[in-house]
């Protein structure tokens, strides 16, 4: 479990500040933080999902946090923190993701990835692999890509990804039946095109 | 690393995800993930503290706050001594027939601006009873205008005469005079007004 201590100082100034008078909603907003971050791989890894790589996941991780921070008050119901969190994620990553393909539409010559040439044979593969499948999942409708990356990346149950995409249960594994097939399709197509 | 999935382009999927995962959580520090989590936090914290006297600080948003200030100032000062136009008809009316008297007795308010006061209303009443003691005196009609006027005057008012005012009446042994409401007054003038053409 990763340490608190550093945040926590932090919060409570915060909170003196902000909220001068009402140490309960203080020591409530600390408390609901901490138990947010203990979340913090998995939303790490939705981020992942999301992101070009692990740099850009981090940054996304961090603005999903600090956006949580920002609008804990607002959290009516604490015990479904997970799920509320993991949507702030999500709506952060896509919100990102926007925001990514206008600033490309003006940058038309961005450089491309650099790869490095020195690294092992085995390596290149996977890396190679692991481009596809991004560019596989990068390709999925927006439906089908959340349901997908709250599964695999998030290793969310269906029941909390049911409950954060506000769909049934049956809806998240047909989702999920068909994102895997498309980013299978896509792969072949790719690795082939290659 | 080396046990990479040959088989990852073909489906496993999932497998490949685990490696990504596996890759990316080697980059992830924590405590450098928290250090920079808690040095925002700090930073947000502390410029939402310092927002109000940054704003301060700049000068056009203080000019601007000035003149709006200024300018509300100014608008409820105007308001406060620009009486309407039928208030300052009744302050006009009010002072004429205050240097009038009533004829009877010697006018104890004779000065005008002693009637310019939150009480007008009642004294431009007192005033035109005046003039109609003057008017039956004169015979100049065969309606009872004094006696209706009364009427209405005791019957109907909103409280606004001072309490100092009112004490000071009672105690002259005067009958407690009613205020009326501007909307009242204003219809009761025109009838008032009428009246008196026909007069």
């Amino acid at each position: 479990m990763i340490s608190l201590t550093a945040i926590q100082p932090i919060i409570r100034i915060g909170a003196r500040q902000e909220i001068e008078g009402i140490a309960v909603t203080s020591a409530d907003k600390k408390e609901l933080f901490e138990q947010v971050l203990e979340n913090r791989k998995t939303v790490f890894w939705i981020c992942l999902g999301y992101a070009r790589d692990s740099v850009e996941a981090e940054e996304l991780a961090q603005e999903v946090f600090f956006k949580a921070w920002s609008r804990i008050d607002s959290l009516r119901t604490p015990e479904r923190c997970r799920e509320w969190l993991f949507r702030v994620a999500r709506n952060t990553c896509l919100d990102s993701q926007k925001k990514k393909r206008l600033r490309r539409l003006f940058e038309a010559n961005s450089p491309r990835e650099a790869r490095d040439e020195k690294t092992p044979e085995a390596l290149i593969i996977l890396r190679d692999e692991l481009r596809l499948l991004k560019q596989a999942v990068r390709a999925l409708p927006n439906k089908m890509r959340s349901t997908f990356i709250l599964r695999e990346y998030g290793e969310l149950s269906y029941q909390e990804i049911a409950d954060i995409l506000g769909i049934k249960e049956g809806t998240v594994m047909s989702r999920l039946n068909g994102a895997r097939e498309k980013i299978r399709e896509r792969m072949k197509g790719l690795s082939h095109g290659k | 690393m080396e046990n990479s999935p040959k088989s990852g382009r073909s489906g496993d999927i999932r497998e490949l995800v685990r490696l990504e995962k596996e890759e990316a959580e080697r980059s992830f520090e924590s405590h450098r993930f928290d250090a920079r989590l808690s040095t925002r936090i700090r930073e947000a914290t502390e410029e939402r503290a310092a927002a109000w006297p940054v704003f301060l600080r700049r000068p056009a948003p203080v000019v601007a706050l000035s003149l709006v200030l200024l300018a509300l100032a100014g608008f409820l000062l105007f308001r406060e001594h620009s009486a309407s136009p039928f208030q300052q008809t009744v302050r006009t009316i009010s002072a004429v027939l205050a240097e009038a008297g009533d004829g009877q007795k010697p006018n104890e308010r004779a000065d005008a601006n002693q009637l310019i006061r939150a009480a007008e209303y009642t004294d431009f009443g007192w005033a035109l009873k005046a003039v109609f003691y003057a008017c039956e005196r004169q015979a100049l009609g065969n309606i009872n205008l004094t006696d209706s006027l009364s009427l209405i005057f005791q019957k109907k008012a909103p409280q606004a005469l001072s309490i100092g005012d009112r004490k000071n009446r009672l105690s002259a042994g005067e009958e407690q005079p009613r205020l009326r409401t501007d909307e009242e007054f204003r219809m009761f003038f025109i009838v008032f007004l009428k009246k008196l053409e026909e007069v």
